[in-house]
C-alpha cells in the first residue's frame, strides 16, 4: 500500500504540510494511519454532502474504490454539487504547460516559471479564456533577507491557485515582456479527470515552499504524475528543479509532447513591427507615439493605407510598451509599492487607473484613427527562436583546463552549478543573458607540485538586452566571488571581489553584439589599507556568432583603484568557443592582464562538459 | 576584519537570494495571491463571479463574463477591435456567444463601429459590452 498516487508522497513523509489535508493526526508520516482514517470516514454521512470526505477527497475515493474493488453500492450516495459545478466550469479536455522565459531584473524570476493551462476544445473556448493552475509561495510582501531565508528554508506556505490564462498573458507577456512557450501535452480525458480530482483536494491545502527543490515547477510535475503515474516525471529531481529542466523532463517523456507554440512578448512584437517598416515610417510611428506629431501630419497622410495602418499599430503598441516599462522601472526602484498590486491586477490602460490621462487619450486617438483605415488586421507573423528552451544545453557544467599565466603552467578543474554564460551555445537561451551560480575552481601547478583552491564565483549575472530605435533597455551586471589576484611575483592572495555595473548593448551586425559598461568594484583583503579597495572603471565586449558552433569574443576592461591601493588594473583579451557536441565544447582564451602587480599574459585552453 | 565578516554574510545572502527557480513576488504572483487568498474553500474564488459563495449555481446574464473579460483586457480588446481581428476580440466574441459562422462579420463590424463601442478613452467595460450589443443588434447578427 503506497501513498504516492494520492498524496504526492516522498518516501513516507508527505510533501503536504497542511494538517487539515490529513484525516489522521499521524497522516503526514503514516500512510497506514491515513488510509484507515480515510476509509472509515468514507462511510460517514453528513447533513451536507459537500462536506463529506468523499466530496472533499474525490481522488482518494476514486483510487481506493479501484484498488480495493469497493462496490459503489457499499458506500453512501453523495451529491458533490460544489465539485461537479467546479468541474463543469473548468470543462478541461487538454493540458498545456506554459513556460514564461526568465526575466533577469527580478531575482525571483531569473530561471523562468511554469504553470499549467487547462485547455478546452478549441471550437468551444479560445486559449485566453482557459483556466490555469499555478503553484506559488505566499510571501506576504516580504523582501530582501527575510524573503531569501524564508524562501530557502521553507518558511512560506506554497499553494495551488487557479487563474484565467488572459491575466497570466497580460502579466508576463505585456507587463514583464517575457516570451512564453506553450507545450501542449497528450493526456487522455480520464487522465485529466484524475488530475482535476486531485487538484480539488490540493487547492485548500498548503505546502512549505522551497525555492530550490519543492518549487512551482516540481509541484506541477508531481501533479502531472497523478494523471499518468507511470511516467514518474519527478524521479530525476532530487536537489533542484529549474523550470527549463522540468520542461525537458516532459519533452523527454515518450509521446507526451503534442505541439509547441511560441507567444512573443510585447517587447518582441514592438521590435518585429518596427523591423517590418522602413526607417522613415518607423520615425513617424515613434513621433506619433511620443506625441511629437499628430494624425494630421502631412508626411503621415501621404502614406498609403497599408503603411498608415502599420504605423498606427506600431505607435499604439509602443505607447502601451512604454507604459509597462515605466511601471517596471518604478517597481524596481521601489518608488511605488502600491503599483505592485495595480500591476498584477489591472492593465495600465484599464478604466480603473487614470494615472496617465495624456497617454490614455493619445492611445485612444491612435486606435480610433487605425479603425478608420480600411485595411484588415495585419498579419504579423513572428517566427520564434530556432530553438526552444528545452533544447538548450544543460545548466551544470564541468571544465578541465590547461593554462599558462606567465611564468606558471597549471591544470584547473572547475564546476558550475547553474546555468548559462554569454559564451555557452545560445540556442534555447535568451541572447545577452548570463546567469551563473556557484562556480568553484581548483588549480594544480605541476612545476611546484602545488595544489590550490583558486576561486569560487557565487553569482555572476549579465543582463544585456539589445536596444533598437524603439526598445531601449539598459544592460547591467553584478558578481560576487572569492578569488585570487596577482600582486608581486608568487603572491596571489584570495580576496573577496564584488562588481556591479550598468551599460548598453547593441546589435552591430546580424551576428555581432556589442556592450559597454561602467563598473565599480569592491575588494576585501589585508593587502589593502584598511583591508578594502574601491575602484571605478569600464568594460567593453564584442561577441560574435561566427557559425552555429563557433562563438568569438573580444573584451577590454580597465579599473582605477582609488581607495585602499592606487593602481590601474586592466585586461584585454579574446575568447573563442567551439562546440563539439550537444553537451561539450572547447574554449580558448588569451588575455593580457594587469591585476595588482606587473602585467602578464594569460592563456587557457579548456574542455567544457554540460550535464 | 569586521568589514570582512559583514561582506561574507552579504555574499552568502546574495547567493541565497538568487537561487529561487520560480516567480515568487513578481507581478503575476501578486495577482494570484489575491485570488488564492480566497481559495481556502476550493470553490469560492474560482466561481465567485458566476455563482454564490457556497458553490450553488445561479443563473447569471451571459454578459457578466463578457464584462469581466473586457474589464481585465480593455486595452488589448480595444487594439483588436481597431484592427478588426485578433485573439482578444475572438475571446470576447466567445464570451458574447457569437456564432462561429458570424465571427468574421463581427470583427469587421467592431472595426467600422469602433467609436460607437469605445466612445471615448473613458468608456468602461459595462459600456463596451452594451455598446457592442447595440451594434450587433443594429447589424442583425
Amino acid at each position: 500500500m503506497h501513498y504516492s498516487p494520492v498524496l504526492i508522497g516522498k518516501g513516507v513523509v508527505s510533501l503536504v504540510d497542511d494538517p487539515s489535508f490529513f484525516l489522521s493526526s499521524r497522516g503526514k508520516s503514516s500512510p497506514q494511519a491515513e488510509l484507515e482514517a480515510t476509509l472509515k470516514s468514507f462511510f460517514v454521512a453528513l447533513p451536507n454532502d459537500n462536506q463529506t470526505t468523499a466530496c472533499r477527497f474525490p481522488a482518494r475515493l476514486a483510487w481506493l474504490t479501484r484498488v480495493l474493488d469497493i462496490k459503489k453500492s457499499a458506500l453512501p450516495e453523495y451529491q458533490c454539487t460544489h465539485l461537479n459545478h467546479w468541474l463543469d466550469d473548468l470543462d478541461a479536455d487538454g493540458l498545456t504547460l506554459i513556460f514564461p522565459v526568465s526575466m533577469l531584473n527580478s531575482p525571483a524570476s531569473m530561471f523562468g516559471h511554469t504553470f499549467l493551462r487547462l485547455d478546452r476544445k478549441a471550437e468551444k473556448k479560445p486559449d485566453l479564456l482557459a483556466w490555469t493552475v499555478s503553484y506559488a509561495a505566499h510571501t506576504a510582501g516580504d523582501e530582501g533577507v527575510s524573503f531569501a531565508l524564508n524562501g530557502l528554508l521553507g518558511g512560506y506556505p506554497g499553494k495551488f491557485s487557479l487563474e484565467p490564462y488572459h491575466t497570466q498573458v497580460k502579466a508576463y507577456s505585456d507587463i514583464e515582456s517575457r516570451d512564453m512557450w506553450e507545450y501542449e501535452l497528450d493526456y487522455s480525458q480520464a487522465e485529466i479527470n484524475s488530475l482535476l480530482l486531485h487538484l480539488w483536494e490540493l487547492l485548500p491545502a498548503y505546502f512549505d515552499y522551497y525555492f530550490i527543490d519543492e518549487n512551482c515547477s516540481y509541484q506541477l510535475l508531481a501533479l502531472l504524475d497523478v494523471a499518468r503515474p507511470e511516467l514518474d516525471l519527478t524521479r530525476n529531481f532530487y536537489l533542484d528543479a529549474t523550470p527549463a529542466e522540468t520542461v525537458r523532463a516532459l519533452t523527454d517523456a515518450p509521446g507526451l509532447l503534442k505541439k509547441v507554440n511560441y507567444r512573443p512578448s510585447l517587447r518582441q512584437v514592438v521590435s518585429e513591427r518596427a523591423a517590418n517598416l522602413a526607417r522613415p515610417d518607423q520615425e513617424l510611428a515613434r513621433a506619433l507615439a511620443l506625441g511629437e506629431i499628430n494624425m494630421r501630419d502631412e508626411q503621415f497622410n501621404i502614406r498609403d493605407d497599408r503603411i498608415r495602418a502599420e504605423i498606427l499599430e506600431l505607435a499604439a503598441d509602443y505607447v502601451v510598451y512604454q507604459d509597462a516599462v515605466k511601471r517596471n522601472e518604478k517597481m524596481l526602484l521601489g518608488l511605488d509599492v502600491q503599483a505592485n498590486h495595480v500591476l498584477g491586477d489591472q492593465f495600465p490602460n484599464d478604466e480603473n487607473s487614470h494615472s496617465n490621462l495624456e497617454q490614455e487619450t493619445l492611445l485612444y486617438q491612435l486606435l480610433a484613427a487605425r479603425s478608420k483605415v480600411p485595411v484588415k488586421s495585419g498579419s504579423l507573423e513572428i517566427v520564434g527562436p530556432n530553438y526552444r528552451p528545452d533544447q538548450g544545453h544543460r545548466g551544470r557544467r564541468i571544465g578541465f583546463r590547461y593554462g599558462y599565466d606567465e611564468p606558471d603552467q597549471f591544470l584547473q578543474m572547475d564546476f558550475r552549478w547553474a546555468y548559462h554564460d554569454l559564451y555557452d551555445p545560445s540556442s534555447g537561451f535568451i541572447r545577452g543573458a548570463q546567469l551563473e551560480f556557484f562556480q568553484p575552481a581548483f588549480r594544480y601547478y605541476p612545476e611546484k607540485d602545488d595544489f590550490q583552491f583558486e576561486s569560487v564565483d557565487f553569482v555572476n549575472i549579465i543582463s544585456a538586452p539589445l536596444r533598437n530605435y524603439f526598445v531601449q533597455p539598459y544592460s547591467w551586471e553584478a558578481s560576487a566571488a572569492l578569488k585570487r589576484y596577482q600582486f608581486d611575483e608568487g603572491n596571489r592572495p584570495l580576496m573577496w571581489d564584488f562588481k556591479a555595473g550598468i551599460g548598453i548593448s547593441y546589435q552591430l551586425t546580424g551576428s555581432t553584439v556589442a556592450s559597454i559598461f561602467a563598473n565599480t568594484a569592491i575588494n576585501l583583503s589585508n593587502e589593502f589599507d584598511h583591508n578594502i579597495a574601491l575602484a571605478g572603471g569600464g568594460r567593453v565586449q564584442l561577441i560574435s556568432t561566427v557559425t552555429a558552433s563557433w562563438e568569438a569574443g573580444l573584451y577590454g576592461q580597465a579599473m582605477q583603484y582609488f581607495e585602499g591601493i592606487d593602481q590601474t588594473s586592466y585586461e584585454l583579451g579574446m575568447t573563442q568557443r567551439f562546440t563539439l557536441g550537444a553537451d561539450s565544447a572547447i574554449v580558448f582564451d588569451i588575455a593580457e592582464k594587469r591585476e595588482f602587480g606587473d602585467a602578464f599574459l594569460s592563456t587557457q585552453l579548456s574542455l567544457q562538459l554540460y550535464f | 576584519m569586521r568589514i570582512k565578516q559583514i561582506y561574507t554574510v552579504i555574499a552568502a545572502l546574495l547567493a541565497v537570494l538568487i537561487l529561487p527557480s520560480c516567480a515568487v513576488t513578481t507581478a503575476p504572483t501578486e495577482a494570484s495571491s489575491k485570488t488564492t487568498g480566497k481559495t481556502t474553500k476550493a470553490s469560492t474564488a474560482f466561481t465567485s463571479s458566476t455563482s454564490t459563495g457556497d458553490g450553488e449555481k445561479e443563473e447569471v446574464s451571459p454578459d457578466v463574463k463578457a464584462e469581466e473579460f473586457a474589464r481585465s483586457n480593455s486595452s488589448q480588446l480595444r487594439s483588436d477591435m481597431a484592427v478588426g481581428g485578433g485573439e482578444y476580440v475572438a475571446a470576447f466574441a466567445a464570451t458574447l456567444n457569437i456564432n462561429d459562422a458570424k465571427k468574421d462579420q463581427f470583427y469587421a463590424l467592431a472595426k467600422t463601429n469602433f467609436d460607437q463601442i469605445f466612445v471615448s478613452s473613458n468608456t468602461n467595460a459595462k459600456e463596451v459590452v452594451s455598446n457592442t450589443r447595440k451594434v450587433i443588434d443594429v447589424a442583425g447578427i
